[in-house]
């Protein structure tokens, strides 16, 4: 697999953690249930966490590639 | 029934707009009348002539725009390649389910693509999950430069594409709807405007689906003088141009910069006022051609034009102050702004008395009678031909092949009503803003609506 399909997976694979992280948060936010809430508000933060992991690798494909 | 209702209501307010623009002003008319004759012969004469000056505004256009402008590169071209590119494609699902995939298809597979390569990103909002869904994930995992972003939560269109801003790794942005098909050339043809300093290209769009119904036949003419005729000629005369929500190429960090207020009913206009009054450059070139889809009923051509009608409205009051007092922008260009913002209103405003103007006329002299002078017949004949000529123009510009010539003549017949009626449709949408109703109905969009 080239860098190019690479950098492009990750940044299909952030587009989706982006809107997980969002239905997520916003889940925690309507939900009623306290517990359910606090769940939802996990599993956001989880996503969250990959969001900003495919940033960093991103990040770290472009300081490493010359192509960019 | 909902569509029912609202069309119901956008009757009951065009009423309201007669009641206020007509016959309410009748009667004051009559009394001026009655008053001084001479003082509503004045009033006449007054409104006579600004339709003169409108008739006058789209000569030039139509002149100016026979002028042929080849590229000719500038010396501060910088002669970059074109970058990695991100096409960012706008769509609200399920409504543009039916045109979103051919649009899609068309960036990964026809546009000649830059050495850097391009990213599409689908930047879209959906009530629910849609069957289509499962089909984009297919058709990204074939083509990995395919980002599908659901902007969840998303209202508008403008909340959309700030959404998929931050995703956007191309040095050049391409914004598209989701009904557009851009043609293979596009970027490499963008790219030379901004690579010599330009910071937005503002390509054409023409019209698909012209032969669907006698409004989208209207439009697709409409949209040659719009963009062939008016949006060049004012290019070329006032080096000034407008982003209109499609078929646009911006630099990636002014976009980024500028993003879109989704408080704004028309967020391009919106976004192309900032983009200038801080400093940045726009450019229209009539080689980028892009094909979309016109509203094909009365009902759907209203709802959208009546939003643009009342996002124009938004924008000058937001912005004519800013346009009249800016350091960036030369008298040519506040010129320019100054008749897109403040003189549209008021020409469609002050246009209207001229039928109360003349009722009154009418109520004074106790019969149907037209004052006909040599100037009165100059201005009907100066003004009634100034469509004919703009769609003549628009017929030696237009992009080719043709669909139908004879569309050319049926816009011509039409163009003084449906000049009136969009006139009156801006007298709605200024109610609209000023009482404070700002419906957002998405433009529906498929190849057969």
């Amino acid at each position: 697999m080239g860098s190019e399909t690479l950098e492009a997976r990750l940044r299909q694979l952030l587009a989706a953690d982006m809107n997980a992280r969002d239905v997520y948060e916003d889940l925690a936010r309507n939900v009623p249930d306290k517990k359910l809430a606090a769940l939802f508000d996990a599993i956001a933060k989880d996503e969250a966490r990959h969001v900003a992991t495919w940033k960093g690798l991103l990040s770290l494909l472009e300081k490493m590639s010359p192509s960019f | 029934m909902q569509a029912r209702r609202r069309n119901l209501m956008e009757l009951i307010k065009v009423a309201e707009i007669l009641l206020v623009f007509i016959v309410l002003p009748t009667a004051v008319f009559y009394l001026v009348a009655r008053h001084s004759p001479f003082a509503l012969a004045v009033c006449y004469h007054v409104i006579i002539s600004l339709f003169i000056f409108q008739a006058s505004l789209s000569y030039l256009q139509s002149f100016g725009a026979l002028a042929r402008r080849r590229f000719k590169e500038l010396p501060t071209a910088k002669h970059q390649p074109v970058p990695k590119t991100t096409f960012i494609i706008s769509a609200y699902l399920p409504n543009e389910v039916e045109v979103v995939e051919e649009t899609l298809l068309n960036v990964l597979q026809k546009v000649e693509r830059p050495a850097s390569g391009i990213e599409v990103i689908l930047a879209y909002n959906t009530p629910e999950m849609v069957e289509i869904e499962t089909r984009l994930k297919e058709l990204a995992y074939k083509w990995p430069e395919l980002i599908l972003a659901n902007a969840h939560g998303s209202k508008s269109k403008s909340e959309n594409l700030n959404y998929v801003l931050e995703l956007a790794s191309g040095g050049m942005i391409v914004l598209l709807d989701a009904d557009h098909i851009v043609r293979p050339d596009c970027l490499f043809r963008a790219w030379r405007w901004l690579d010599e300093g330009y910071d937005v290209v503002q390509g054409r769009c023409r019209i698909r689906n012209g032969h669907e119904s006698a409004i989208s036949a209207l439009v697709e003419v409409e949209f040659e003088i719009i963009y062939g005729i008016s949006h060049y000629a004012k290019s070329l005369m006032f080096d000034a141009a407008l982003f209109g929500g499609a078929n646009g190429y911006w630099k990636a960090p002014v976009l980024k910069a500028v993003k879109f207020h989704p408080e704004m009913l028309t967020e391009d206009i919106d976004a192309t006022l900032r983009t200038v009054l801080s400093g940045h450059r726009i450019v229209h070139d009539r080689s980028i051609v892009s094909e979309e889809l016109a509203p094909s009923t009365l009902s759907r051509w209203w709802h959208q034009r009546k939003r643009w009608a009342q996002g124009w409205f938004q924008c000058s009051i937001k912005h004519q102050w800013g346009v009249l007092a800016s350091k960036f922008l030369k008298f040519r260009q506040k010129f320019y702004w100054t008749l897109l913002l403040f003189w549209r209103i008021f020409y469609d405003v002050a246009s209207q008395f001229l039928f109360p103007i003349v009722f009154a006329y009418w109520l004074h002299k106790g019969a149907v009678e037209f004052p006909m002078t040599p100037f009165i017949w100059f201005a009907i004949f100066y003004t009634m031909l100034s469509g004919p000529v703009e769609a003549l123009a628009a017929y030696k510009d237009a992009v080719r092949p043709i669909p139908s010539l004879l569309r050319y003549p049926y816009y011509a017949v039409v163009a003084f009503p449906y000049t009136l009626a969009k006139n009156l449709l801006q007298l709605v949408s200024v109610r609209d803003e000023l009482f404070g109703e700002r419906e957002w109905i998405i433009s529906a969009r498929s190849t057969k609506q």
